[in-house]
This record gives C-alpha cells, sequence and structure tokens, in this order.
C-alpha cells in the first residue's frame, strides 16, 4: 500500500499543481491586463485633451513652435499624477518641442531609445488631415512593474496554499480510490467476499458434478 | 470507458474547481488593492478633462442650461469606460442638471458618494459654483476576475482530461495496465461475466491481483472443461444441457476480447501530437488572413484557404504511402521523426512572415501529423489480432476525439493572452512533448516485413462501378468531410473574428462539434447495428448535417445561429459516421472479384482525406463569392442532396430481401 501511495500522490500532485499553476498564472495576468488597460486609458485621455489643444491652435494658424501656453498646460498636467516622467510634444520630424520636464526640451524623441518609460504617443492632424506633431505622455515603468510584481507575488502567496491544499486533496482521494480498489481486487482473489460469483460458479458444477457420476 | 479513470477524473475536477473558487475570490480582492487607485487616478482624468470642456463652454457664454448634447457625450464617456458608473454635472445647490449613468447607478447619482467618486469644479474665469461628479463602479475589480471565470473552468475541464489521458504516464505501462486489468476483471466478475482475461504484467500489487484472479477463473474454466468432457463421454444429455446453461450464464470457456494493455502507449504521444494541432484551429484562417497578400485573379478567401489546403493535401497523399514507410522502419521511430517534424512546422509557422512562407510551414506539419497519425495506427495493427482491433481502434480514435474537444478552447485562450505566434510555438513543443512521450511509452520495435499496400490501385474500378458503394464513397463520405473542413476549420474561425469574437470564443465555439461526437457516436452506432439500418442513418445524418447549415437563416452574424449550425453538424456526423464506416465493410464484401476489404477501407480514407482537402477550397472560393451566410447554405444544401441522392441510389437498387446486417458479430 506504501508503494501505491508513492506511485499516486506525486502523480496527481505534479497534475493539480500544474493546473493550479496555469489558474494562478490566468488570474494574474487578467488583473495585469486590466490595471495596464486603465494605465493606458487614463495616458490615452490625457493624450487626447492634449492634441485636441493642439489641433484647434492649429487650424487657427498658430503653429506648433508659437503654441506657448503648451508648456504651462504640459506641467499642470504632468502634475496631477505621481507616476508621469513626462508629457512632450514632438514636432513632425521627432524633436521634442515642449516638455513638462525641461531637460528633454530638443531632443529627438525615440521609443526604441527610452526602454524606462511607459509610453503612449498620439499623433495629432490639423483639421487638414496634415501631420503636426506627436504628444508623448511618458510614465515610470519601474513603478508600474513594482505594483505588478507586488500583485504577481499577493496572487501567488493566496495560490500557494490553496494549491497545496487541491494537491493534498486530490491524491488523496485518488489514493482512496485506489485503495478501495485494491481492497475489492484483494477480498475477490481471494474469494473472501459473500457474494462471490467465481465460489458461485464452482460451487454450482460442484453440484453437478455427483450427478454426473450417478 | 473505464470507470476507475472517470472517477480519478471527475475528482481532479471537482478538487480543481473548488481550489479556483477560492483562488478568484482571492484574487479579486487583490485586484481591488490594485485597481482602486488606479480607478480613481482614471476618474480624476475623466473628470478634469470633461470639466474643462464644460468650463469652455460656459466661458464662451453658452448657458449651462442650454448645454446641447452635454447628456449624450457624458453617456459616450461612460460607455468607453466601463469602470466608471456615472457621471453629473451639479449645481451649487447640489441638484443634477446633466448625467448618464449605468443600471442602478442612475440612484447612486442623485447622492454624494465620496468614497467611490471624485468631484472636480467647473473652473470658470470669474467663479463658477458647479461640479462634475465621476463615480466609480465599485464591482469593477471582481467584474475582471468574474471574467476570466469561462476561460478558468474551460482549463480545469481539459486540465482533468488531459490528466484522464496522462495518469498512464505518470504510473508507468506495467503498474497501470496492472490496475485497469484488475478493474476490468472486477467489473465483469461483479455481473457474473466469467470468461477469461488477456494477462497483465503481473510485478505490481495490483498484477498480483490479477494473477491471483486469473488463477481462480482458471481453475473454474479448466474445471468445467474436464467436466464438460467427462459428461460428454458419458453421453449424459442432462448434465450437459446444464452446463450448456452455465456457459451461456457464466461465460466459461470463453475469454474478454480487449485490446491488450500495451497499446495504451501510444494514447499520450497521440493525444499530445493532436493537441498541438487542434491548439491552432480557432485562429489559423485569421492568422493566414494577417500574412495574406493580394493575387492577382484570386479572391482573398480563395489565398487563406492556400496553406490549410495545403497541409491537407500533404495528409491526403502520404498517408496511403506511409503505412509502409513506418512498418519498415518501426513505429515508435516513425512516430517521433512525425513529431520532430510537428516542432519545426509549428515553430516555423510562427515566425514566417509570409504567405510562402507560413504554406511551407503548413506543409512540413501536415508530414509530421500524417506520421504521428498511421504510425499510431498501425502501432494498435501491431499490437492487436482481429479480434483486439476494434477496442485497439477505439483507444487510437478516442485520443483524436478528446485532443479535438480540448485543443481549440485552449488554443484560443493562449491566441488571447500570448498571440498567435507565442501559441504557435506552444503547440511546437507540445509535439516535442509527444516525441519525448514515444521515447518513454512505446516500445523500441525493429522493423518489420511489409505486408504490401494498403490500397490496390486496380480495385479503384470494382468500388467506381459499384452505384451503392460509389454513391456512399463520393455522396456521404466526401461530402461529410467537405463540411467538417469547410465549415469547422475555415468558415467558423473568419466568421467568428469578423463579427469581433476573442479567439477564446471561438475556441469555445469549435468544442461544440466534438462535444456532440463524443456524446452521440456510441448511441448512434449501437441504434444503427441494432435497427440494422446503417444505410438510413448514413442518409439522414448527412441530410441533418446539410440542414444545419440553414441555422445561419436567424442571422449569420450572430453567435447563436453558428452555434446551432454547428450542433446540426456535431449531431448529423454522430448518425451517420460509425454506419458509414460498417457499411463500407458490408458494402465492399459483397463485391464481386478479389477485392480485400483492406483495400476498400484504404479507398474509403483516401476518399475521405480528398473530401477534407476540398474543404478550404470549396469554402474559400465559394466565401469569396457569395459571402458566409450563403456559402454555409450552399454547402449545407449541396450535402443535403447529396445524402438525398445516396437514399434514391439504395431505394432504386432494393432487391426484395436486401438486408444489411450490422457487422462486428461475426457468428
Amino acid at each position: 500500500m506504501i508503494r501505491l501511495a508513492l506511485r499516486t500522490v506525486p502523480v496527481f500532485a505534479v497534475i493539480i499543481g500544474f493546473a493550479m499553476f496555469l489558474a494562478a498564472y490566468m488570474n494574474f495576468s487578467g488583473v495585469r491586463s486590466a490595471y495596464l488597460d486603465l494605465i493606458r486609458s487614463r495616458m490615452a485621455m490625457t493624450a487626447d485633451g492634449i492634441g485636441n489643444d493642439i489641433s484647434t491652435a492649429s487650424t487657427l494658424g498658430i503653429r506648433l513652435t508659437e503654441q506657448t501656453t503648451l508648456p504651462g498646460l504640459l506641467a499642470r498636467q504632468a502634475a496631477t499624477d505621481p507616476l508621469t516622467l513626462s508629457i512632450d510634444v514632438a514636432s513632425d520630424d521627432g524633436t521634442v518641442v515642449f516638455s513638462s520636464d525641461a531637460k528633454r526640451v530638443g531632443i529627438k524623441d525615440a521609443a526604441a531609445d527610452d526602454a524606462g518609460a511607459f509610453r503612449q504617443e498620439e499623433h495629432v492632424a490639423n483639421d487638414i488631415g496634415a501631420a503636426v506633431g506627436t504628444v508623448v505622455v511618458r510614465l515610470d515603468r519601474a513603478a508600474i512593474d513594482g505594483a505588478i510584481d507586488r500583485l504577481r507575488f499577493e496572487i501567488l502567496n493566496g495560490a500557494i496554499p490553496a494549491g497545496i491544499a487541491a494537491v493534498a486533496a486530490g491524491s488523496l482521494i485518488c489514493l482512496l480510490l485506489l485503495t478501495n480498489l485494491h481492497r475489492r481486487a484483494r477480498q475477490s482473489a481471494l474469494g473472501a467476499s459473500d457474494d462471490d460469483p467465481i465460489g458461485r460458479a464452482a460451487r454450482e458444477m460442484q453440484r453437478l458434478q455427483p450427478e454426473s457420476h450417478a | 470507458m473505464n470507470s476507475l479513470r472517470v472517477r480519478l477524473s471527475i475528482t481532479v475536477l471537482a478538487v480543481l474547481i473548488v481550489a479556483l473558487v477560492f483562488l478568484s475570490f482571492q484574487t479579486a480582492e487583490r485586484a481591488q488593492s490594485v485597481l482602486q487607485p488606479e480607478l480613481e487616478r482614471k476618474a480624476a482624468t475623466v473628470a478634469g478633462s470633461t470639466a474643462s470642456l464644460i468650463g469652455r463652454a460656459l466661458e464662451l457664454g453658452v448657458p449651462l442650461d442650454r448645454l446641447q448634447g452635454l447628456d449624450a457625450y457624458l453617456q459616450r464617456i461612460l460607455a468607453g469606460n466601463p469602470d466608471l458608473s456615472y457621471i453629473a454635472l451639479r449645481d451649487a445647490g447640489g441638484a443634477t442638471l446633466y448625467q448618464a449613468a449605468t443600471g442602478d447607478a442612475a440612484k447612486v447619482a442623485t447622492a454624494v458618494d465620496p468614497t467611490h467618486s471624485v468631484s472636480v469644479p467647473i473652473s470658470v474665469q470669474g467663479g463658477g459654483q458647479e461640479t462634475l461628479v465621476v463615480g466609480l463602479d465599485p464591482a469593477y475589480a471582481r467584474q475582471v476576475v468574474s471574467t476570466l471565470w469561462i476561460d478558468l473552468v474551460i482549463v480545469m475541464f481539459v486540465t482533468a482530461v488531459v490528466a484522464l489521458e496522462l495518469v498512464y504516464v505518470g504510473f508507468g505501462a506495467g503498474l497501470y495496465g496492472a490496475i485497469e486489468g484488475v478493474e476490468r476483471r472486477l467489473k465483469t466478475i461483479r455481473k457474473g461475466d466469467l470468461r477469461l482475461h488477456p494477462p497483465v504484467d503481473a510485478g505490481s500489487e495490483f498484477g498480483g491481483f490479477a494473477r491471483s484472479l486469473d488463477d481462480r477463473l482458471g481453475q473454474l474454466h479448466s474445471t468445467y472443461t474436464s467436466l464438460r468432457n467427462n459428461v460428454v463421454e458419458r453421453g449424459d444429455q442432462i448434465s450437459q444441457q446444464a452446463l450448456d446453461m452455465m456457459r451461456g450464464r457464466f461465460g466459461l470457456g470463453e475469454g474478454v476480447i480487449a485490446a491488450p494493455a500495451q497499446v495504451i502507449a501510444m494514447r499520450a504521444p497521440l493525444f499530445v501530437f493532436m493537441l498541438a494541432e487542434e491548439l491552432t484551429r480557432p485562429f489559423l484562417p485569421v492568422y493566414i488572413r494577417s500574412l495574406a497578400t493580394p493575387i492577382a485573379g484570386l479572391s482573398p478567401e480563395f489565398v487563406i484557404s492556400l496553406p490549410m489546403m495545403t497541409f491537407l493535401i500533404v495528409v491526403a497523399l502520404s498517408q496511403p504511402l506511409l503505412g509502409n514507410v513506418t512498418e519498415r522502419i518501426g513505429r515508435r521511430n516513425c512516430l517521433m521523426a512525425g513529431a520532430l517534424l510537428g516542432l519545426i512546422g509549428y515553430c516555423a509557422s510562427a515566425f514566417v512572415g509570409d504567405l510562402i512562407g507560413l504554406t511551407a510551414a503548413r506543409a512540413v506539419s501536415g508530414l509530421g501529423f500524417a506520421l504521428v497519425f498511421v504510425s499510431a495506427q498501425g502501432f494498435v495493427i501491431d499490437s492487436t489480432d482481429i479480434r483486439q482491433r476494434s477496442s485497439g481502434m477505439a483507444m487510437f480514435i478516442s485520443a483524436i476525439l478528446v485532443a479535438g474537444l480540448c485543443g481549440p478552447p485552449i488554443g484560443g485562450i493562449l491566441a488571447d493572452r500570448i498571440g498567435i505566434p507565442g501559441t504557435f510555438v506552444i503547440a511546437g513543443l507540445f509535439a516535442l512533448c509527444s516525441l519525448v512521450l514515444a521515447w518513454f511509452c512505446m516500445p523500441a520495435t525493429g522493423s518489420r516485413t511489409s505486408q504490401g499496400p494498403a490500397i490496390r490501385w486496380r480495385d479503384f474500378g470494382p468500388i467506381i462501378s459499384s452505384p451503392p458503394l460509389a454513391g456512399l464513397l463520393f455522396l456521404c463520405a466526401m461530402p461529410a468531410k467537405i463540411i467538417l473542413v469547410a465549415f469547422c476549420f475555415f468558415l467558423v474561425p473568419l466568421q467568428m473574428e469578423n463579427i469581433g469574437a476573442t479567439q477564446a470564443t471561438t475556441g469555445r465555439m469549435l468544442m461544440i462539434y466534438p462535444i456532440a461526437m463524443v456524446l452521440l457516436v456510441p448511441f448512434f452506432a449501437s441504434l444503427a447495428d441494432r435497427w440494422s439500418m446503417r444505410a438510413p442513418f448514413v442518409a439522414l445524418g448527412g441530410l441533418v448535417a446539410g440542414v444545419s447549415a440553414f441555422a445561419v437563416f436567424l442571422g449569420g452574424a450572430h453567435i447563436l445561429p453558428i452555434a446551432l449550425m454547428l450542433l446540426g453538424l456535431g449531431l448529423g456526423q454522430a448518425i451517420s459516421i460509425a454506419p458509414l464506416s460498417g457499411l463500407v465493410g458490408e458494402m465492399g464484401r459483397a463485391l464481386p472479384g478479389n477485392v480485400s476489404e483492406n483495400s476498400v477501407y484504404g479507398i474509403f480514407r483516401l476518399v475521405e482525406r480528398t473530401g477534407n482537402a476540398l474543404g478550404p477550397l470549396v469554402g474559400g472560393v465559394l466565401l469569396g463569392i457569395y459571402g458566409f451566410s450563403t456559402t454555409v447554405m450552399i454547402i449545407g444544401g449541396g450535402m443535403a442532396l447529396c445524402a438525398l441522392l445516396f437514399f434514391a441510389v439504395l431505394g432504386s437498387r432494393r432487391q426484395p430481401k436486401l438486408e444489411l446486417p450490422a457487422t462486428g458479430r461475426r457468428p
């Protein structure tokens, strides 16, 4: 029986453990997606509002470089969110024209070189569809990743006890099922059961034996 | 199905679901703490942006009570942000002037709820007293987790089914064979069926019990034999009659016909490989469409069908040739080679950048698929004698059906979460897993002497000149495969994507057909046999499958009619599939000359595979011209017409006493 337990428990532990890991991952990934979607949607809303202002001004004939109220607007918007690294407005060729972070003005903005930022870009066009520039909202990727890591840790912490309990319960019940089969097999092999069809058939044949000799 | 395996599987499923409920509630609580601050920030952004817009209108001199279209604007904001429950513009006294709300939130909007709302003043030069209040949906975090529920339950169900398939691997062939052997013996003995069983490995404790039971049964059978000989010698009619009755009641002097335990060795590698292919079902046409570039003179839909057709043509053409190859090289070696080709094909599919590359990758996967299929089938044939063949093949077919049931929903979930290329890579890893399982589970047999080709081309003549058999092959078998592949593998995934369904939803939709098949095939098979009505069942099944296409009359752009169509297809094919296979053998045996039954079945399979290959072609051509609904109705109508024609052919040739007796019960 110990040998059977040693074979059974690991098999079901692996199967149930794998399923629990998968469930925990899917739970985590669902919440992570919702969290990132919320951040993206907020960034898009901010970028969209600024983009509309730029577009309206362009339609009135004010060129991007001449929209001098933009630095104040960008600074105000950036100040409302502690995760913001900067909000930039880049010209058509990618050069940052205005930014909530003064150090970024004049540099070439390239997403590929900006691994530390979680970015949302909004391309701005005027009324006739000509490109005016791009609004780039940059959030602190490390802070966002930190929040996701905490979430992962918390979900994993919750999954481990649930997983251990599931593994233990599942393995135990499966072991009980096999033990039950083991008990019935032993009874049947020894002919120990009261209602043993093999014994019944043997007895019937025994009854025939004297008759056939007679 | 073995009851112990079912009970083990139900146990695993029940435990997983309980654990899953617990885990999901915990996750919902944690999600609340992570999402709540972000929801508040977002609400503040929405409030700030909307308030500034209103402020601008007020600055331009629009009176507060004449902000035309503000309600509709607020409603649009709400519709685009499911995490918000209401937006309201209130005057200095707190009275609501404009608002948009979802459901019960309408009541909430009339009261101030500072814990679940954000308020900002409307900034107007010269001052303003109005405020904009944005309410958060307190149930949003719970909703995020509950939307995962369907996916999670499917994952749990599939895990339990996979556990059922792979439990053999965990236990090892000897112990698992012994456990199943003991279970089977106890089951038959309990029913008073005392026939002898094929031996199992006696190395384990269960093996010991199986041997003890076999000893007891063997002793009973030998007593019976000697008693019978004794009675016959003495010419004792009464005792002879009593013994005959005992033989009838207990099955004495007979053996149970069951597939030997070693057949199960091919099941895990076959199942895992088929699962790899089935993972790609929900998204393959969509993926092809994303890579396809226009080809002059060809409709985009036809172009999409090309890689799928290539896969199925490679399978159709190579399968008849591979039987001998796998015999010569060894079934395990060939299965491993097929799994390796699958690994290469699936991984290549993930990284190709154009249609030609994908077509080549699918051709490689197709060759791998054919090798695995033929090797596993050959392994069953090698491991069974003619009496055990049916139960061995049942094991083979059920592995494929279960993979068809589990693969699409899992593939859909994976494609939604990690993308299509990532899911192809996972399919490749499954193929690799199949290779490893074949290495560990299957015995390394050497080459065997080839028994000659399964199909003899000269046998085509007699088959085609027999109207009932030709009708069965070309009016029933081939259209059945065309409609299956066209609907399930091609048209439905594309249409689901067109109506905006996720890959996971498409995967769940594609479960309908295999579920119907798994549940209903045994029922209709036994009914057709019992009533000796195989031909009518074949015709009826074709008719039902064909007519089901007209469910799209209810709306081809909605999920429910498409689901009904797939259910009808599953029902129709469940009615016809087993009787069709049996009828091929019966009609084949009735052919004149020396046409072997093997050859008839070989030609039947070739016709079916040709139907498979034609499925995407027919679907692609028609879809490009007529669109989804008309296409499925044309294909379904064609299938129904073929079924009626077949029935008419049989009716016109019916002789006074033409009975088609059930096979599988040989005297």
